[in-house]
């Protein structure tokens, strides 16, 4: 690992905002695969549930509205990480980076 | 009414996309220099570009057919399909596209092996890919076949040979820049043609969904029922199973990956992978709502239904929707798209395969690293027309077969051995390269043995009474199995290769995450 790696990795402010990543990333992926999998359970244990229409002069049942959400749910959610990462995660990281290369090369003194 | 005759405006169509792609292979091909560029189109897509073709790569005719037809058959059932398949793209961006771009070249092999052994690992990886690739591209190939003798009036063979025929030509003439943007047109193509053809399809209801389906309601043989969930799905394990299969195969799918690798950093990945979800989740809201208008303009229409049963079979509604809506002419229009659609996704499977018989068996695990770049080129150029041939005969033996499974099982393969191995090769310190094999070949094993033994192979197929494996769908056991073993090898695996192996990790975790040193494909590793 080269000395700027050495440096980057142990930087609290880097090792801060990994966790923020993380923390964000945890819960968009958390949010996804619940949503999904009761989503399929609900299909699996109590189908009937989603046979229900929304009101008495509609057709359009729970089930549809609940699937059409989960199609809008993953672009939204992708969006939100996409725009938050390289929006703001991103110039921070490269903030620090370049923090870091100046200090590193100010301590090499000729 | 479509019969096995000549559809000429079809044709015509399809000669002028062949006309085109063909153009921008040679265009392609006096641009390819290096490597880099055959692999990878030089590191020069942009990420909207890019989410286009990861896009077309996933928008297979199979997903486009196959999903309308299945809402055409059950309702439904189709839905639940679309959200699994969808929902595995989230997952792409948040844990995937970024790490992989900022530590891998050309293949996911290249991030498996960051700070593994190469030499088994690419192997591991190189078998990976090459299932689910071989798989996908049966799959496709036999479904194109069957697909073009209806709408084009040729022989099957023929179509076969066709399909087989320019794909080799794309690959290996033109590689990842000709492959990107030839999945780039038919994206456009496929989204605007679906998009006119809905428009058409709910201006002829009013604009209003709650006309279509109260009408779909009406015309379907299961009544109002066919707006729930039908049988697909009938037990908590085969649907937890299913779901596995679709959310983290997508994740584990070596030609989708591949494409991480086009765009110059991390940013363009996530942006890339952003659009491709967006596209792809229009694109299945746009399918199911034509399931639902091929029911009512379909189920009762003596010109493409007879004896209850659709001409040419469920896969074909949205064909017959595009006549009975918009006329001949739109018919033609979209037997193109769903030709060039085959074409461009056989493409990107075929040098997905290619890049992993040269990039990874030839020159890490036989060459062991002393090959030139031209020899793999070379290599890389031969294995396409091998890939090529393969897919040709492939085709023609599995004739008539449903191969509805086999795009499951390429899907169960991915979710077993290039996800496990992927994810925990980026995120897990522990993983060893013993673990990593053990785990893989153990998901590879028993995805294919279950799928085999199961209801869907040993009876439907191999007409058995009782199928040995109960559920139709083995991902969920099998995925387990891998992370398990895998876990389980590395821990116990006390060797001082194993030790170095996890003290790397920290340099790999650098990497991953600021893209500090890479070689990308635009500059090389400094």
């Amino acid at each position: 690992m080269s000395r700027l790696e050495h440096l980057v990795v142990q930087d609290h402010a880097f090792r801060a905002l990994q966790d923020r990543k993380r923390h964000l990333i945890g819960v968009l992926s958390l949010t996804m695969v619940v949503a999904y999998f009761s989503f399929i359970l609900i299909v699996a244990f109590a189908p009937e549930q989603l046979a229900i229409p929304l009101g008495d002069n509609t057709v359009v049942t729970r089930g549809i509205v609940l699937a059409f959400g989960l199609l809008l749910l993953a672009p939204i959610l992708a969006g939100m990480y996409m725009w938050c990462a390289n929006d703001t995660f991103d110039p921070m990281l490269a903030a620090i980076i370049t923090r870091i290369e100046i200090e590193s090369h100010g301590t090499e003194q000729p | 009414m479509i019969s096995s005759s000549v559809n000429v405006p079809a044709i015509v169509m399809f000669l002028a996309f062949i006309a085109v792609t063909l153009s921008i292979t040679w265009w392609a091909a006096s641009r390819m220099r290096t490597t880099d560029d055959f692999y990878a189109a030089g590191g020069r897509i942009s990420g909207t570009q890019n989410g286009l073709a990861i896009a077309g790569d996933f928008m297979s005719a199979g997903s486009f057919l196959g999903i309308s037809g299945l809402v055409y058959a059950t309702g439904y059932d189709g839905l639940i399909y679309a959200v699994g398949a969808l929902a595995g793209w989230p997952l792409m961006l948040f844990l995937v596209a970024e790490r992989l771009r900022n530590l891998g070249r050309y293949t996911f092999a290249d991030v498996v092996s960051y700070r593994l052994s190469p030499v088994p690992i690419r192997a591991l990886s190189a078998c990976g890919t090459l299932v689910v690739v071989l798989l996908y591209l049966i799959g496709q190939v036999v479904g194109a076949g069957a697909l073009i003798q209806v709408l084009f009036g040729l022989p099957y063979e023929v179509a076969v040979i066709v399909v087989g025929a320019l794909m080799v030509v794309y690959v290996s003439c033109g590689g990842m820049i000709a492959t990107t943007w030839v999945q780039i047109i038919k994206a456009v193509l496929l989204l605007l043609g679906a998009t006119v053809l809905t428009v058409i399809i709910l201006y002829r209801l009013g604009m209003s969904m709650e006309t279509l389906f109260r009408e779909a309601a009406a015309a379907h043989a299961r009544g109002i029922a066919v707006l729930a969930p039908g049988g697909l799905v009938t037990d908590p394990v085969s649907a937890i199973s299913l779901g596995v299969a679709l959310v983290f195969g997508t994740v584990g799918l070596p030609h989708i990956l591949m494409r991480f690798f086009t765009v110059p950093d991390a940013a363009a990945a996530r942006k890339s992978t952003f659009v491709a979800t967006l596209l792809i989740a229009y694109f299945y809201l746009l399918t199911v709502v034509l399931g639902f208008g091929a029911v009512v303009f379909l189920s009762n229409n003596p010109d493409y239904v007879s004896e209850g049963t659709l001409r040419g079979g469920n896969n074909m509604a949205a064909i017959h929707l595009a006549q009975a809506a918009a006329g001949d002419l739109f018919l033609g229009f979209i037997s193109a798209v769903a030709f060039a659609t085959i074409l461009a996704v056989v493409a990107g499977l075929a040098l997905s395969g290619a890049s992993a018989i040269s990039h990874d068996l030839y020159a890490q695990v036989i060459r062991r690293g002393t090959a030139s770049e031209k020899q793999v080129f070379t290599i890389s150029r031969w294995s396409s027309l091998g890939l090529g041939i393969l897919a040709v005969v492939l085709g023609i033996v599995f004739e008539g077969q449903n191969v509805a499974f086999l795009i499951l099982l390429a899907a169960s393969v991915a979710a077993s051995v290039n996800f496990p191995v992927l994810i925990l090769s980026m995120y897990w310190r522990g993983l060893t390269t013993a673990g990593a094999v053990a785990g893989g070949l153990t998901g590879l094993i028993s995805s294919l043995t279950c799928m085999v033994l199961g209801p869907m192979v040993w009876v439907d197929v191999l007409k058995h009474g009782e199928p040995v494996f109960p559920y139709q769908y083995p991902a969920l056991f099998s995925m387990t199995a891998a992370f398990a073993v895998a876990a389980v090898v590395s821990i116990l695996d006390g060797s001082t290769r194993a030790d170095a192996e996890r003290a790397a990790f920290d340099r790999q975790y650098v990497r991953s995450l600021t893209g500090l040193g890479i070689g990308t494909a635009s500059s090389p590793p400094h």
